[in-house]
């Protein structure tokens, strides 16, 4: 009988234990599981989001959530991990950082968002678009967006109409409430997580010549354990990071490769243990490049007398380089015929498709007309260096013409040249003498210079006065008009010009 | 009788009404370049859409909202908007960088990220319209093309554009007045577009 009380005793304990359970379960299972919220991002460009962060509609969805029952990990909490994952933003987060706060908040729901609109006054309007993430997979289960504006809820007569912005806002926030609780429990389908993540990877430069040294700076954060060694590999050949000075960064020095060329870099976090190492292709890359590469300048639309080009406006140069080897900087320098360096320009960067000088210095001031020596220096972004120079004739005006008379074989010529050994070639010009009683004597024209004109006796003997009009290839104009020259009668069979280096005549200073 | 015929008539009018009313003006315009390759697709990189509208605060809008409705509506699995920036950051590349087709840097994103393809944004048109008594109206008109991560190739290029009073139901009822708004409309809109056009039936 006491072994039949005892076990009715404990059957009754146990139905009892049993409805308890039961009555417990209705609480349990309204249980809400706790979520991290973090800062919501602001795109509204309203005047609480001109900083991208907007922590006090955070607040009042923090307290909504609080109102209707949510677990949520404490603000000051969520601000700490921010901190010391160095977090940079808000409104998304990745796989990793999902995680993690799920294991060092201890949390189950990562909730993210950004404040889309916010306009208050008569015409006000407010968005949100929220993401809650599975801090177990680090991938996100439910995303929603809402946005109302006053206009859209005026009620009939006015009545339950919203008074501004924060009673707009205060339902959009309670009507997401009902989505994101609908959304706990939900599967995501985890994409193999890992547990490191690579923030950045920074080289000193992303080239150098070949054997070069570079400094390498790792940003990488870790889900639990740091592996034993994390190696960079370059070209078959392995070098170490090592421990920086902050939490999570990691430095080394890589010897670039010695043939020109693109190499990659591959990370390599060697756990030490049975586990494989994960090993991260491309994680950045540099370029070998040891030698200028080949460089020439091509003018444009230039007169070219005796290989040197002769301009007026402008002096277009097209540069030939190759387009793929990367620049650092240029310079441009103009010499004088003496050899004194009048104009220098640097730049940085790659050297553009064309460059156009005016033959102008760097105040804007006009040079004279004469010889120069352009160059023009490249540095590649290893610091190679290569230039060409060239020299260029800068002619503004017409070039000074001389004009002769002299005796060949018994006949009497008149010669017209232009004084200056480079000049722009004439291709055209007209004489026209007149008697000083101004009537014709004779005409000629031609499309070149020096010419020699043939007169006959009948001028010769005669003071006559000339009308002399020109014009070379880059469009300089000359035009003198009544200019008169005494021609003497000079000896049979001379054949010097008749005023070379003993005199000239006065009209000649004209020209 | 006469006032039972008017009713009818009144009635009829009603529903013809509505029917207009609600009827869909506008759909979106789809061209699928690769039907077959795009039903593979399962996995997506959602890139940070670009804005050539000068809306403020309207690219990061559309983005996480077109973002939010696909998570939402489950047809894909979405890589979340943190792993397309560090990618990007990493790879020293803006968001309008990925806008032209480099082959090679998209197969890394697939690997990296494993995703089948990737899905870009361009805001061609956006803004609000102030109408005066009818209030403030917003507009959007966007391009969103799904690219095959693998390959580069383009699978489905998509132009959408909307008011918010293409929604009108009757008098000021169902308009839509803000730009969140619209751009839920619009993105449901694009989804089930592409739904109705077989891209999203993933099968791996």
């Amino acid at each position: 009988m006491d072994n039949c009380k005892i076990i009715s005793s404990v059957a009754m304990s146990f139905a009892v234990a049993i409805l308890l359970a039961i009555m417990c379960l209705p609480v349990q299972a309204q249980s809400m599981p706790r979520v991290a919220l973090l800062p919501l991002g602001d795109v509204s460009y309203g005047t609480k989001g001109i900083d991208g962060i907007n922590l006090e509609v955070t607040q009042d969805l923090r307290d909504v959530l609080e109102g209707h029952g949510f677990d949520l990990v404490s603000g000051a909490d969520v601000e700490q991990f921010m901190i010391y994952n160095r977090m940079r933003f808000v409104g998304y987060l990745n796989e990793f950082l999902t995680r993690k706060i799920g294991l060092e908040l201890e949390c189950s729901y990562a909730l993210v968002g950004t404040v889309t609109e916010f306009k208050d006054g008569e015409k006000a309007s407010f968005g949100l678009t929220l993401t809650l993430f599975d801090t177990q997979s680090g991938m996100p289960v439910w995303g929603g967006s809402r946005g109302k504006s006053i206009d859209e809820l005026v009620g009939f007569l006015g009545i339950g109409t919203p008074d501004g912005v924060k009673e707009l806002q205060a339902r959009v926030l309670t009507e997401f409430v009902a989505d994101i609780t609908g959304s706990f429990g939900k599967p995501s389908i985890a994409v193999a997580p890992k547990n490191y993540d690579v923030v950045d990877l920074q080289l000193s430069s992303s080239y150098s010549r070949g054997n070069g040294l570079l400094n390498c700076q790792l940003e990488v954060n870790f889900l639990d354990t740091a592996p034993e060694s994390i190696l960079l590999k370059s070209g078959g050949k392995e070098y170490p990071l090592t421990q920086g000075g902050m939490n999570g960064v990691y430095q080394g020095v890589v010897r670039a490769e010695k043939e020109n060329g693109v190499y990659d870099l591959s990370l390599v976090f060697d756990w030490g243990d049975d586990r494989k190492a994960d090993v991260l292709p491309g994680i950045a890359a540099y370029q070998v490049i040891n030698s200028a590469p080949e460089f020439d300048v091509r003018l444009n639309e230039e007169v070219v007398v005796e290989d040197i080009a002769i301009f007026r406006n402008r002096l277009v140069m097209v540069p030939q380089i190759e387009k793929n080897h990367l620049m650092d900087r240029w310079s441009f320098e103009v010499s004088n015929d003496s050899g004194k360096r009048v104009l220098t320009e640097e730049y940085a960067g790659g050297l553009p498709d064309r460059l156009v000088w005016e033959g102008k210095d760097s105040k804007g001031k006009q040079f004279q007309d004469g010889i120069y020596v352009v160059s023009l220096k490249v540095w590649d972004a290893v610091g190679n260096r290569v230039s060409k120079a060239f020299p260029v004739y800068l002619q503004t005006e017409f070039t000074p013409l001389d004009m002769q008379v002299y005796f060949k074989n018994g006949k009497k010529y008149l010669e017209i040249r232009p004084l200056a050994n480079i000049s722009a070639p004439v291709v055209s010009w007209e004489l026209l003498a007149t008697t000083i009683h101004g009537d014709r004597s004779f005409q000629s024209d031609g499309i070149a210079l020096p010419a020699v004109i043939e007169l006959s006796d009948s001028v010769a003997t005669q003071a006559a006065q000339y009308d002399l009009q020109a014009r070379d290839s880059l469009g300089n104009r000359i035009q003198l008009r009544r200019t008169k020259v005494e021609i003497g009668m000079l000896e049979d069979g001379a054949d010097e010009p008749a005023f070379a280096s003993t005199h000239e005549p006065a009209w000649l200073d004209n020209f | 009788m006469i006032s039972r015929h008017y009713f009818y008539k009144t009635v009829i009018f009603l529903l013809l009404f509505l029917q207009a009313s609600c009827s869909f003006k506008g759909e979106p315009e789809i061209v699928m370049v690769s039907s077959e390759a795009s039903s593979q697709v399962c996995h997506v990189v959602i890139l940070p859409f670009i804005d050539e509208s000068n809306d403020p605060g309207i690219a990061s809008l559309s983005s996480r909202v077109f973002r939010n409705e696909l998570i939402n509506d489950g047809v894909f699995t979405v890589e979340s908007e943190g792993a397309i920036r560090r990618f990007l950051t990493q790879k020293k590349l803006l968001a309008s960088d990925m806008m032209d087709t480099r082959t090679s840097i998209y197969r890394e994103l697939s690997e990296r990220l494993s995703a089948d393809a990737v899905i870009r944004g361009t805001i061609l048109n956006s803004g609000l319209e102030r109408t005066g008594k009818d209030g403030d109206i917003p507009y959007i008109s966007l391009k969103v093309e799904l690219v095959a991560a693998r390959t580069g190739q383009l699978l489905v290029d998509t132009f959408h554009q909307r008011r918010g009073d293409d929604y009108r139901k009757l008098m000021h009822v169902g308009v839509v007045r803000t730009k969140t708004g619209l751009m839920v409309n619009v993105a449901q809109e694009i989804i089930d577009k592409w739904k109705k056009k077989g891209v999203v039936t993933c099968q791996p």
